[in-house]
């Protein structure tokens, strides 16, 4: 019989840890090579989500931008003036309702934005080449049973 | 068993992965703060853990925390300050042995505690072959990630 494989018996809080940083990584790498390596923590994640594939982003609410982050509004702030500081977005007050800040990428932004997804897209290629598509439903199903786990406790 | 509707469709795995990896520090933290042990520090966990288990040299155990060795040395006194272990020097050969003290081991078994009822709430919520799936994925994640900094090394963390 051959063996278990080793992640069968290995405590879940194990692998998450060895695999949590995997796109950190990536990412980490590909800014890096684009020479965008000043993007601070978490904010990829903005970049990414402003990040439309076009060559005339549009502004989007910058309260809308970080609200998926979970980020204190002091923290959330803090971000989105690092990335407008080093010139991965560009800043106005909403034409609409001036109290309100609208946020979008720059090209600087768009070049950063562009390696971010290539190397979720690298990972996401490796992964789908180790993992069948019924595990990998595994991997999303047990991922966002975590965060409804989390959810309780936030509530 | 109910399979959550965000599974397969909006959320990107690094955005999962992000929201689901303080999971198991918010419930250690519960249960630490129930005990009166909010003083841990952070990350100690898996030491506490090598220390119960009485695993490895002290090399072994750097190498397994994935920290430096300044960090760890750190990570030590702060848990010898705090009561959570003690550290005693062979004075024949300078050789360092660390032990659990009693707060320790609290600590250790609130750890535990706060690790189980994540497992037992995600066993709850997934079928045996997502319950597969998540642990041959996030191994493949390890895997992935390990290729993108070097050869592949697999840490004996203690069970």
């Amino acid at each position: 019989m051959a063996d278990r494989p080793w992640y069968e018996d290995a405590p879940v809080p194990q692998l998450m840890r060895e695999a949590r940083d995997v796109y950190r990584h990536a990412v980490a790498s590909a800014l890096a090579g684009v020479g965008c390596d000043d993007v601070p923590r978490n904010g990829a994640f903005i970049l990414a989500d402003l990040d439309q594939g076009g060559s005339d982003p549009r502004f989007s609410s910058q309260a809308e931008v970080v609200t998926s982050l979970g980020l204190s509004k002091q923290a959330a702030s803090q971000l989105i003036d690092t990335l407008v500081l080093r010139e991965y977005l560009e800043r106005r007050n909403d034409p609409v309702d001036r109290r309100r800040m609208e946020v979008r990428l720059t090209d600087r932004g768009r070049t950063a934005a562009i390696a971010i997804r290539m190397a979720i897209d690298g990972v996401e290629a490796k992964l789908g080449q180790l993992i069948s598509p019924d595990e990998l439903h595994g991997l999303r199903a047990g991922l966002a049973a975590y965060r409804t786990i989390r959810e309780r406790w936030d509530a | 068993m109910t399979t959550p509707s965000i599974a397969d469709t909006y959320f990107s795995i690094p955005e999962l992965m992000r929201v689901a990896r303080g999971s198991y520090k918010r419930a250690v933290d519960i249960q630490l703060a129930a005990g009166g042990l909010e003083d841990l520090p952070t990350g100690s966990g898996y030491l506490l853990a090598y220390l119960v288990s009485d695993e490895g040299s002290i090399a072994e155990k750097i190498d397994g925390l994935g920290i430096k060795q300044r960090e760890f040395r750190q990570l030590i006194d702060t848990l010898v300050l705090r009561g959570y272990i003690t550290r005693e020097t062979d004075p024949a050969n300078g050789a360092v042995s660390l032990a659990l003290t009693e707060r320790g081991r609290a600590a250790s078994e609130a750890t535990a505690a706060g690790v189980s009822f994540v497992d037992q709430e995600l066993e709850r919520r997934l079928s045996e072959a997502e319950m597969a799936g998540l642990r041959r994925g996030l191994a493949a994640l390890g895997e992935i990630k390990q290729s993108l900094a070097g050869p592949v090394l697999r840490r004996g963390l203690p069970q």
